[in-house]
């Protein structure tokens, strides 16, 4: 008998699917809003809270960052890094990796 | 892993004699590219920089705005002009999609995406389903350093 995968796995596996085929179809892209319209990146943002550990895991990845900014954003309404460092990404990817440890997403 | 093929992205690159000129990164985009600055993404939504007179909105003149607060303005001639900086902007169905800007050989350097700058020859190199059309040229007194 096979082992039953859990659901916390099978949300995983979707939201790899999702996130790669989203990653592939946008990735020339700058505009958010064209790169928000994308049907893979909808489905992300309905899975709600449960994507955000796995949208903080994929920034550890050094890839894509600024666009899963925007789906962090759209998930929670809101954003941790202050005004005067938007646009520095390694600056504002730490303030969301910090977030997500003080709120326990992350470890 | 190689997500994607930039010639089959954008076609027009195919033949064109097109260079990558830097490794892949997210550090900046294409906007923040044509603008001179390789340290920032530009875009209009929050934790990304946005001139602060401009507002954040995705429609292409927002675009122009942005470029307009560098000393841009609106031009005519899709040809080289000695003592201007221009830059080209392009959109689809109303949006901003991407920027360009000219090299003094005549060439244009884009920053496609999260991935590679390139230099190409001709605006219509990127001229594509991905990136829509030209929308405007934009130039500038070119400034010396």
């Amino acid at each position: 008998m096979q082992p039953k995968t859990t659901k916390t796995e099978e949300l995983e596996a979707k939201f790899n699917e999702l996130a790669a085929d989203w990653v592939r179809a946008t990735a020339s892209h700058s505009n958010p809003s064209i790169i928000a319209r994308h049907p893979a990146y909808r489905q992300i943002i309905a899975m709600g809270e449960q994507a955000i550990p796995l949208i903080l895991g994929e920034m550890a990845q050094k890839q894509n960052r600024p666009h899963w900014f925007q789906a962090l954003y759209d998930i929670t309404g809101m954003t941790p890094a202050p005004e005067e460092i938007w646009g520095k990404v390694e600056e504002v990817a730490s303030a969301w990796l910090g977030w997500g440890r003080e709120q326990g997403y992350i470890q | 892993m190689q997500l994607w093929n930039i010639e089959e992205e954008h076609p027009g690159l195919q033949g064109s004699g097109y260079q990558i000129t830097s490794e892949s990164t997210d550090i900046y985009n294409c906007i923040a590219w044509t603008a001179g600055d390789d340290t920032d993404w530009w875009s209009h939504t929050p934790g990304n920089y946005w001139p602060p007179t401009v507002p954040r909105r995705p429609e292409v003149w927002a675009l122009v705005q942005v470029f307009e607060t560098l000393g841009y303005s609106l031009c005519d001639s899709y040809q080289r002009e000695t003592g201007y900086d221009r830059v080209a902007v392009y959109a689809q169905y109303g949006e901003w999609t991407h920027a360009a800007r000219q090299l003094e050989d005549g060439q244009w350097t884009s920053k496609v995406g999260q991935f590679e700058d390139i230099t190409h020859p001709s605006l219509d190199n990127l001229a594509d389903e991905v990136f829509g059309e030209v929308h405007c040229i934009m130039r500038r007194p070119t400034r010396n350093s």
